[in-house]
C-alpha cells in the first residue's frame, strides 16, 4: 500500500499543478472562454453538459465496442492464415503495411460515398485502424515459439494442429495481448473520426455540434471523455490478460 | 559377499529379455549436412542398440554429432543411411516412437506441473483420471508433492529437471531418450540428480538411451557404454559396466570403477585432442 502509494502521489500532485496553473492563467489574463476555458468551466459542463451528453456518449461506446471486436478478430484471423500460409505472407505483408500508410481521416469520406451514413463505414473504419496492432503482434508471437519446446513437440511426435493450440498459440499471448491493447485504445479514435465525417449521434457529432457553436469548455468535455473512453478500454484489456495470463513469471519493473 | 562377486554373479545377462526384440536398434546410421558448397559429415555408420529394460549411454566429445542421432531416432531428421528399428518395426524418419527429455528442461511456462507432467501422454492420445492421479502419486514420490499446481518458473532448476524427466518416463513409449539431461546443473545438483535417476531407473527398468559427456554419470548408470570419436561421430568402443544392480554411489570409489573411468577418459581426450587438432590445421 506504502509503495503504491509513494507511485501514484508523483503524477497526480503534476496534474493537480498543471490545473491550477491552467485555472490561474486564464483569470489572471482574461483570456475568453471560447478561446480557453478554464478547468473550472469544463467541470462546470460535465454536470451541466446539455445537448444529451450521455447519450452521446453511450453511441460511441457502441460503436467503439462493435468495431473493436470486429477489428480484433478480423487481426487475429488474418494473423493466423498468413502464419499458416508463409507464401501469402510473403505476398500480402507489403499490403498490410501499406494500408497503414493511408491517413484514416482521408479515407472515412470515401467510404461515406461508397457506403453510405449507415454502421457499415464506422466499422470499416474503426476495423482498419485496429486490425494492423493485433495482426503484426500475432504474427510476431506466432513466430517466435520456444525453439526448444518446438523441438521438444516435434521430437514426442506432435502434429502440426497439436503444436499450434499446445505451443504456439499460447507461447503467443503476450504478444497478443500487447497487440490487443494498442488496438482497444486505437478504437475509441477510430470511432470518434467515423462519427466527424458522418453521424447524427456520437462524441463525434457531439464535438462537431459544439464547435459550430464555439462552445470550447463542451469540447473539452468531450476530449476529457475520449481520454477516459481510450483509458477504461485498456485498463479491461489489460485486466482480462492478466487474468488470462497468470502464469507468466514476474519481470522486475 | 564382496564387490568382486557380485560383479561376476551379475555378468550374465538375463537370457527372456535378450530374446526379445531390442526397443532400439539403430544400424548403419551416417549423416551429412550441406552447407554452402561443403558438405560436412556428422555421423559415420553407427550402429547401436537398447535391449528392453537396458540403461545405455552415449559419451564423446561435445559437438561430434549425438544431437543429430537423437534427432534421426526421434524422426526429426532422415539419415542418409541406415535404419531404426524399434521391437522389431522400422521406423525410420517416423515421428512419436520415443519419449524424450531435452538438455534444458522446456516445461512449458503456462501449464501447471502436473499438466506439464501430463504432456506427453496428451499428444498421444487423452489424459483420463487414472493417468492424473499416476502422475500425482510420481509427483509425490520424486519429491515434487505439493507443486502439482505450481508454475515451472516457480521451482528451481533440480525440481524442474525432475519434473521434464517425470514427463518422459509417463509418456507411453518404451523407449526415453535423455539428451544430456544434467549438463545445465550445478556439481551439487548434479549429483543429487545422478543418484535420483539411478533409484528411479532401478525402480522402473525403463529401456533408455542416454546422451552424456559426463564419464562418471555414464558409469554410474549405465549397463552399457558407446563411446563415440569427435566429428564424423563413429563408435569407437563399446564397453559393458559390470557393476551389479541395485548400485549405490558408494561404487565411484571401487578399484574397478576407478580403472574403468580413467580407459574411458584416455579415450575422450584423445578424441577431444584429436578434433581440435584437425580444426587448427584450417
Amino acid at each position: 500500500m506504502r509503495r503504491w502509494w509513494s507511485q501514484v502521489w508523483p503524477p497526480v500532485v503534476a496534474v493537480l499543478f498543471f490545473l491550477i496553473v491552467w485555472q490561474l492563467c486564464t483569470s489572471l489574463f482574461h483570456i475568453e472562454k471560447w478561446i480557453l476555458p478554464s478547468p473550472g468551466d469544463i467541470a462546470e459542463q460535465t454536470t451541466g453538459g446539455g445537448a444529451d451528453l450521455w447519450g452521446h456518449v453511450l453511441a460511441t461506446v457502441r460503436l467503439t465496442l462493435e468495431g473493436f471486436i470486429i477489428g480484433t478478430l478480423v487481426g487475429l484471423v488474418i494473423a493466423l492464415i498468413l502464419h499458416m500460409v508463409p507464401f501469402l505472407k510473403s505476398a500480402l505483408y507489403p499490403l498490410l503495411i501499406l494500408s497503414q500508410n493511408i491517413p484514416t481521416i482521408a479515407l472515412a469520406p470515401l467510404l461515406m460515398i461508397w457506403f453510405g451514413f449507415g454502421l457499415l463505414p464506422k466499422i470499416i473504419v474503426i476495423t482498419l485502424v485496429c486490425f494492423f496492432p493485433v495482426a503484426v503482434a500475432t504474427m510476431g508471437g506466432l513466430k517466435q515459439t520456444d525453439r526448444i519446446m518446438l523441438n521438444y513437440m516435434q521430437m514426442i511426435g506432435a502434429n502440426k494442429r497439436q503444436i499450434f493450440a499446445k505451443l504456439e498459440l499460447p507461447h503467443a499471448l503476450p504478444s497478443i495481448f500487447s497487440g490487443i491493447k494498442i488496438a482497444a485504445t486505437y478504437s475509441v479514435m477510430g470511432a470518434v473520426i467515423a462519427e466527424w465525417i458522418g453521424a447524427d449521434k456520437g462524441i463525434g457529432y457531439y464535438m462537431m455540434l459544439q464547435k459550430a457553436g464555439y462552445r470550447t469548455d463542451r469540447m473539452f468535455v468531450a476530449i476529457m471523455i475520449i481520454v477516459l473512453l481510450s483509458l477504461l478500454m485498456f485498463g479491461l484489456i489489460a485486466l482480462l490478460e492478466k487474468w488470462l495470463v497468470r502464469w507468466k513469471p514476474k519481470q522486475e519493473s | 559377499m564382496s564387490i568382486t562377486e557380485e560383479i561376476r554373479s551379475d555378468a550374465k545377462p538375463a537370457t527372456a529379455e535378450t530374446e526379445l526384440p531390442p526397443a532400439l536398434e539403430a544400424s548403419g546410421i551416417s549423416k551429412s549436412f550441406r552447407a554452402k558448397r561443403s558438405s560436412l559429415q556428422v555421423l559415420d555408420d553407427i550402429t547401436l542398440t537398447v535391449r528392453k529394460g537396458e540403461f545405455v549411454s552415449i559419451v564423446g566429445p561435445s559437438g561430434s554429432g549425438k544431437s543429430t542421432l537423437f534427432h534421426i531416432i526421434g524422426g526429426l531428421v532422415k539419415p542418409d543411411a541406415g535404419t531404426v528399428r524399434m521391437n522389431g518395426t522400422d521406423v525410420t524418419g517416423e515421428q512419436g516412437h520415443i519419449s524424450y527429455m531435452p538438455q534444458q528442461p522446456a516445461l512449458f511456462p503456462w501449464r501447471t506441473i502436473e499438466d506439464n507432467v501430463l504432456l506427453s501422454q496428451e499428444v498421444q492420445g487423452s489424459v483420463d483420471q487414472a493417468a492424473r492421479e499416476n502422475a500425482r502419486y510420481w509427483l509425490d514420490k520424486v519429491g515434487l508433492g505439493g507443486f502439482e499446481k505450481a508454475h515451472p518458473h516457480t521451482l528451481s532448476g533440480g525440481m524442474q529437471q525432475r519434473a521434464a524427466f517425470l514427463r518422459a518416463l509417463l509418456s507411453p513409449q518404451e523407449l526415453m531418450c535423455l539428451d544430456e539431461p544434467f549438463s545445465a546443473l550445478d556439481a551439487l545438483t548434479r549429483s543429487d540428480m545422478q543418484r535420483w535417476l539411478l533409484d528411479i531407473w532401478e525402480e522402473s527398468r525403463r529401456s533408455v538411451l542416454f546422451i552424456t559427456h559426463n564419464i562418471e554419470e555414464a558409469l554410474l548408470l549405465s549397463s552399457r557404454i558407446y563411446v563415440f570419436s569427435g566429428r564424423p561421430a563413429s563408435v569407437l568402443q563399446v564397453v559393458d559396466v559390470p557393476f551389479p544392480r541395485p548400485r549405490r554411489e558408494e561404487i565411484i570409489e571401487h578399484p574397478d570403477f576407478i580403472k574403468l573411468r580413467r580407459e574411458l577418459s584416455g579415450w575422450m581426450r584423445e578424441e577431444q585432442q584429436k578434433m581440435q587438432g584437425s580444426r587448427s590445421k584450417k
